[in-house]
């Protein structure tokens, strides 16, 4: 019996170093996903193509050439690039912050679409572009700090 | 002529009531929350100004609304992921202070962990 504790103990004693040190070497927290490089590209993709067509529409809006009809192509693509990048961010774990911002992003370009079948008026195309760049750009600016948390070295 | 939105008082409530929220993450963000939160104020004080000139209806004003709600629930959603990537470098950091300190008692130049 006493035999038996001296072995646990002595067993103890050389195991409890290895423990802390793997404990220690691994330990790292993560509390956000990674920096996803897709995410930004196609972020700043979609502003490009937003910015394209807003420029577009301040020329064109109120004439016939600015009707919702001729511009039905670029909410479709818009559509399929932001259920792209949905599913990306839903992908990934621990970046449930990301997805909702892709989420409010979807739905408002949803709205933009259902106001232009009423007609866009070319008075309200800068103020359109100001909150799509503003949604864009938090998007990229919590993907860029994923980034640097990263590089800092301070993620392992 | 309406009443003109009081931007600065607005900002302070917003300042305050983000800063409430995020607490001891808030002084990282601040600079940063006060320029979006700005931002979205003048924005509303122009939908207003469009609208009180018939520049555009009802509804018009209340899209452009919502697209500066979600611009807004995105800034927010930023502010809230920064402080916790400052947490998440801060405890790091720290970690790393205590990984040091075990392989300096080692010596040697030993890296064990």
């Amino acid at each position: 019996m006493k035999k038996s504790r001296v072995i646990r103990y002595t067993l103890w004693q050389c195991v409890w170093p290895i423990v802390l040190f793997a404990t220690i070497g691994c330990l790292s927290v993560r509390l956000m996903a990674e920096y996803d490089r897709r995410i930004d590209d196609g972020i700043t993709e979609l502003q490009k193509k937003t910015e394209g067509f807003l420029i577009k529409m301040e020329r064109i809006a109120e004439t016939p050439e600015g009707a919702y009809a001729k511009h039905i192509d670029f909410y479709d693509e818009v559509k399929v690039d932001l259920s792209a990048l949905k599913v990306r961010a839903d992908a990934i774990a621990l970046n449930d912050l990301t997805s909702q911002q892709v989420g409010y992003l979807q739905d408002s370009f949803r709205k933009l679409e259902e106001q232009h079948k009423k007609g866009l008026k070319a008075v309200m195309i800068e103020s359109i572009r100001q909150s799509f760049h503003t949604q864009f750009t938090t998007i990229l600016k919590l993907e860029v700090a994923k980034k640097r948390n990263s590089a800092e070295g301070k993620r392992k | 002529m309406p009443h003109k939105i009081d931007t600065d008082a607005l900002l302070k409530k917003m300042l305050a009531a983000a800063g409430g929220v995020l607490q001891e993450r808030w002084p990282r963000v601040k600079d940063y929350a006060e320029i979006e939160f700005r931002k979205l104020l003048i924005q509303a004080e122009h939908i207003k100004k469009l609208k009180f000139e018939k520049k555009i209806t009802k509804d018009e004003a209340r899209l452009l609304m919502d697209l500066q709600r979600n611009a807004m629930r995105s800034v927010l959603l930023t502010l809230e992921g920064l402080g916790i990537l400052t947490v998440e470098a801060a405890t790091n950091a720290a970690l790393d202070v205590v990984r040091d300190a075990v392989n300096t008692a080692v010596g040697r130049g030993w890296k064990i962990v």
